[in-house]
């Protein structure tokens, strides 16, 4: 019988080859990965994580007052795309080119696709500017035909000739990036196809180069190169992606309502978070539109008049105005502040979350490989960072330096190091007594490697359990300050959404206290959700404890 | 073990220094201006009020001098051990060594030795720092060390029950209930609470906020009207005093009993040979802890009563009254704590019901009761001791935003108003506390950890 099977899968290498890879053991990353992903409580924390993620970088397409298609006067204009900020266009750019970053892995056509892809973009961005404005018969067919055949002439020496796709992309995407940024130089672009112009010519870019960048090797190397596109990127971004700074929101109503609009193709939340609807009466503290029904409802359960006669003149304003989780105290439409505020939440979450990180690690490494006099000097700075609460020192900070939103990520990272430390230092206690260190000691390995290469890999566990957990107090952090006022000015938060639910009269909204409310105990919930499953994976004897 | 304790007290000096070297350059480090930035003022000042700022910040903070001497002159004004300059002998408080010298003609008197620390002088309200603070500290206090007996309390009995119902339904449901509301924030939850249960819209069973309500300072202490309120009333104020007196009695008995048997124990030991101290001891000295806090509350809560003046008709009463008024704010600054602490009781729990003394006790022919609460239950509270520490400061964090929610004038609400009204050095003063605070927390818990095991050394 085994011989029979044995013969038969050795007439099939490829079945052969799945089963050798069947029975390999799985690597570690790939066994925790699989455990967390069968914690249910975990799915559903990284299934709402997605949400806000989607939420923070797709807000300003789901949730605007400006139209994303407008007709007025005999031209298409797209208001949407000329109010993007660069932060927007960045964030768009990376969503759309992560998933072919992470999807095309190793395949080796990967670099010319993306540099296809690229100049592509080039001829697509040289036909608008064609259109848009008279830049000459010369430039124009420089942009449309010159470049793009530059460019594949290049990836086709590099890739055919030479055997490197990667190198041959490379130099078609920095030729069709130099030509980008002189036609911009050359031209003075007309307002209102600037935005349109950069926002799609820069989008599909980055979905180009993240393609191009697919081509590396191993995750690391690809994210490496991520950044350090990024980095290239995000300059000319910030200078080429001006938004103008006034804006009147009931424009675009007024214009519709009057006539002198055509058509206006509308976000499906047609309402920014700063449109306060001045143009409209009566717009402060609407419920929402579903809240009257739903109270009907229940009365009529309860054999109590239940139709729209009997409603009360305030909800059956709520009812038509149609906001979907009512308004605020000034008259802006609540899920569209929530949408728009998830992107702080998450920004700071992760980034004071990196910084915290990176101090702790490095301080906890620190005391636990050498000990003895930096031991006892790293755990009195630990105690002082302890014995001040948290909050005090936050808000000593925010009495002293401005209100900016890459400080407040930096003092949230600044005063939470303190576990990441502990941690690490009882792990590197743990293993510099391990033999494979003392060979690199005696191999005369730099400290550098043995701190980084040899331990901390070997470490990492209670830090990444650690690290879930301290996203999620990082955001509550956050909500904190701005609940208390001390949080951004301008940009929208849950946690200063909160503090405006109470209102001077002793009135209670309770849509405002109870959607951005509910936000951030999702939040919280599922990253303290994913740390626990992190932790049942991780350590599988804590997880025989708690059983 | 008194080994240990010294070490940690000495220990303690780098941290006290290191917290005011903190509090001290987040004021030092902050761009701008320091001058500018101490003196804005927040309000109104005439001219005369601002040359006096002006005098104030220059001679406290010396701030043509580099940061260093900054921080030192800065740290000899806030200690209670220093230096002191004065221009007559009245303007040296405090007790020291005092000397005479000659500045530009005129005598200028130093003293060095203990003196009231100088927090500082906030312009914007008019009083010295350490006033304002020793307004809202007791307030602050006050609702920590309420909400402490409650977390620990709610949290030991339920993580107990969830050990010894293993992978049941309550272990199960308790820890992803537990979990949940810790999640919750506490803005959220003070708001929903105050929302729903002290509002116009809804229930008014509670009220919105405050300490007392308006006419507090008019109300007799216990519950007033009626004969069944006055018997109540009346009821209340003999336990008060039994309490007083009863724990403070046995309070002096078991102190006086730990003290004669701890006289004997050495020669003792010695005749029986060596052994740890027994467990007769350190419950002894449990016993004398608790009841000297008990008496100490009673005593707070009569003395406090001895001042206002009795009247007629049904009333609540000063004591009820505040009471009722801090329901919400305890509610919302204890839920937090549930769940980190009933998780660590049941792990504590569990570990020693598995262990091998449990063994033996339930193969010697102990119930189970017996062996939970003779044996595990003692050597589970170690832990819960240890935490103590990193729950006090998150405890005081939670209380700015409880403090804030229902307007209660404690440490917290002060440091946010005064961020608004850029009374800065308020907020260092506040931070200051609070991580003197912190320290004392650290160093309670060592020595009650010290105490009740009696195996830790500090290597």
């Amino acid at each position: 019988m085994s011989t029979a099977s044995v013969s038969q899968h050795e007439s099939d290498p490829a079945a052969a080859a799945r089963e050798a890879r069947a029975r390999q053991p799985r690597s570690y990353i790939a066994q925790v990965t699989l455990a967390v992903l069968g914690n249910w409580g975990a799915v559903i924390g990284i299934v709402w994580v997605a949400v806000v993620a989607f939420a923070a970088v797709f807000g300003p397409v789901i949730a605007t007052s400006h139209p994303l298609l407008w007709h007025a006067e005999g031209e298409w204009r797209s208001p949407m795309l000329r109010h993007f900020s660069a932060v927007d266009v960045l964030l768009l750019g990376l969503a759309m080119a992560l998933p072919l970053v992470l999807a095309l892995g190793r395949r080796p056509w990967a670099a010319g696709v993306g540099a296809l892809v690229c100049t592509g973009a080039a001829a697509l961005v040289g036909v608008v500017l064609t259109l848009a404005w008279p830049i000459g018969p010369v430039v124009s067919a420089m942009l449309i035909l010159l470049v793009p055949a530059v460019a594949l002439g290049l990836l086709w020496i590099g890739g055919f000739e030479r055997g490197s796709w990667r190198a041959g992309g490379g130099a078609a995407l920095g030729v069709v990036l130099l030509a980008m940024l002189a036609a911009f130089g050359w031209s003075r672009l007309p307002d209102a196809w600037a935005g349109m112009a950069i926002g799609t010519a820069m989008l599909v870019l980055l979905l180009g180069l993240g393609a191009w960048l697919a081509s590396g090797t191993t995750v690391l190397r690809r994210l490496g190169t991520l950044v350090l596109a990024l980095l290239v990127l995000v300059p000319p971004a910030v200078a080429m992606v001006s938004p103008p700074t006034v804006i009147v929101y009931s424009s675009y109503r007024e214009a519709l309502a009057s006539g002198e609009a055509d058509y206006a193709l509308m976000a499906p939340i047609p309402y920014s978070p700063t449109d306060r609807q001045r143009d409209r009466a009566r717009t402060r503290s609407i419920e929402s539109w579903w809240g009257p029904v739903v109270r009907a409802h229940v009365a009529g359960v309860f054999g109590e008049e239940a139709d729209e006669a009997s409603w009360t003149d305030r909800e059956r304003h709520a009812h038509e105005a149609g906001h979907w989780m009512g308004t605020d105290r000034k008259g802006a439409d609540v899920l569209s502040r929530m949408i728009h505020a998830s992107r702080i939440a998450l920004s700071i979450g992760f980034i004071a979350t990196g910084i915290a990180l990176g101090i702790g690690v490095v301080v906890g490494g620190l005391m636990g490989y050498f000990a003895g006099l930096v031991d006892l000097l790293g755990m009195r700075l630990v105690e002082v960072f302890n014995a001040i609460p948290t909050l005090f020192l936050l808000i000593a900070f925010v009495a002293f330096f401005d209100r900016n939103l890459y400080l407040i990520m930096v003092i949230i990272g600044l005063t939470s190091w303190m576990g990441y430390a502990m941690f690490t230092r009882a792990e590197f206690l743990r293993l510099r007594q391990q033999e494979f260190i003392l060979a690199a000691q005696a191999a005369a390995v730099p400290l550098r490697s043995i701190l980084f290469k040899h331990m901390l890999p070997n470490g990492m566990a209670p830090i990444v359990v650690s690290a879930s957990f301290g996203v999620a107090s990082a955001i509550l952090m956050e909500s904190f300050l701005s609940f208390l006022g001390l949080g951004l000015v301008d940009e929208p938060s849950w946690g200063q959404m909160l503090s405006d639910a109470v209102g001077p009269g002793g009135t209670f909204s309770w849509w405002i206290a109870l959607f951005p409310g509910l936000a951030i105990f999702l939040t919280v919930y599922a990253y303290n959700l994913i740390g626990e499953a992190l932790r049942d994976a991780i350590d599988p004897r804590l997880a025989n404890v708690a059983r | 073990m008194v080994n240990y304790l010294i070490r940690r007290l000495l220990l303690m000096f780098p941290t006290l220094i290191g917290v005011t070297a903190v509090v001290f350059f987040v004021m030092a480090l902050a761009p701008g201006d320091p001058a500018a930035l101490l003196m804005e003022p927040g309000g109104e000042l005439d001219a005369e009020q601002a040359r006096a700022m002006e005098e104030y910040f220059r001679e406290r903070y010396n701030l043509d001098q580099p940061v260093g001497m900054q921080y030192l002159s800065w740290l000899n004004q806030i200690s209670p051990v220093g230096l002191q300059r004065g221009e007559a002998r009245s303007d040296l408080l405090g007790y020291g060594y005092v000397w005479e010298g000659e500045v530009d003609g005129e005598t200028r008197y130093r003293a060095v030795g203990f003196k009231p620390p100088d927090l500082g002088f906030s312009f914007v309200r008019g009083r010295a720092v350490i006033d304002l603070i020793a307004d809202a500290l007791p307030i602050t206090i006050l609702l920590n060390i309420l909400a402490t007996p409650v977390v620990y309390i709610v949290a030991i009995l339920s993580g107990i029950w969830a050990a010894r119902h293993r992978g049941k339904l309550f272990d199960q449901a308790s820890g992803t209930f537990y979990l949940a509301l810790w999640s919750v924030p506490v803005i959220w939850a003070g708001v929903l609470l105050i929302g729903v249960f002290a509002s116009e819209d809804y229930v008014r069973w509670f009220p919105a906020g405050g300490l007392s309500s308006t006419q507090a300072g008019r109300m007799a202490f216990l519950p007033t009207g009626g004969a069944l309120a006055q018997a109540l009333g009346f009821a209340l104020y003999v336990l008060l005093w039994v309490g007083l007196v009863g724990s403070s009695l046995i309070g002096v008995i078991t102190a006086l009993w730990l003290v004669t048997r701890g006289l004997g124990a050495r020669r003792r030991a010695q005749r029986r040979g060596a052994g740890p101290p027994g467990v007769g001891l350190r419950l002894g000295a449990t016993v004398v802890a608790v009841s000297a806090g008990l008496a100490l509350v009673s005593a707070g809560v009569l003395y406090a009563g001895a001042l206002p003046e009795r009247m007629p008709g049904l009333e609540r009463g000063w004591l009820v009254d505040r009471l009722w008024h801090l329901v919400l704010p305890v509610l919302c600054l204890s839920y937090a704590g549930f769940a980190f602490l009933s998780k660590l009781a049941r792990g504590a729990v569990l570990e020693n019901l598995t262990s091998d003394f449990a063994r033996t006790a339930r193969a010697k022919g102990l119930d189970d009761r017996t062996v939970l609460f003779r044996h595990v239950f003692r050597n589970s509270l170690l832990p819960m001791i240890t935490v103590f520490v990193a729950i006090f400061p998150s405890l005081l964090s939670g209380s700015v935003i409880v403090e804030q929610i229902f307007s209660i004038n404690g440490m917290g609400r002060l440091a946010v108003q005064s961020v608004f009204q850029q009374d800065r050095e308020v907020v260092m003063a506040v931070a200051l506390i609070g991580g003197l605070l912190g320290l004392l927390a650290i160093l309670a818990q060592d020595v009650l950890y010290a105490i009740a095991d009696p195996r830790v050394s500090y290597d």
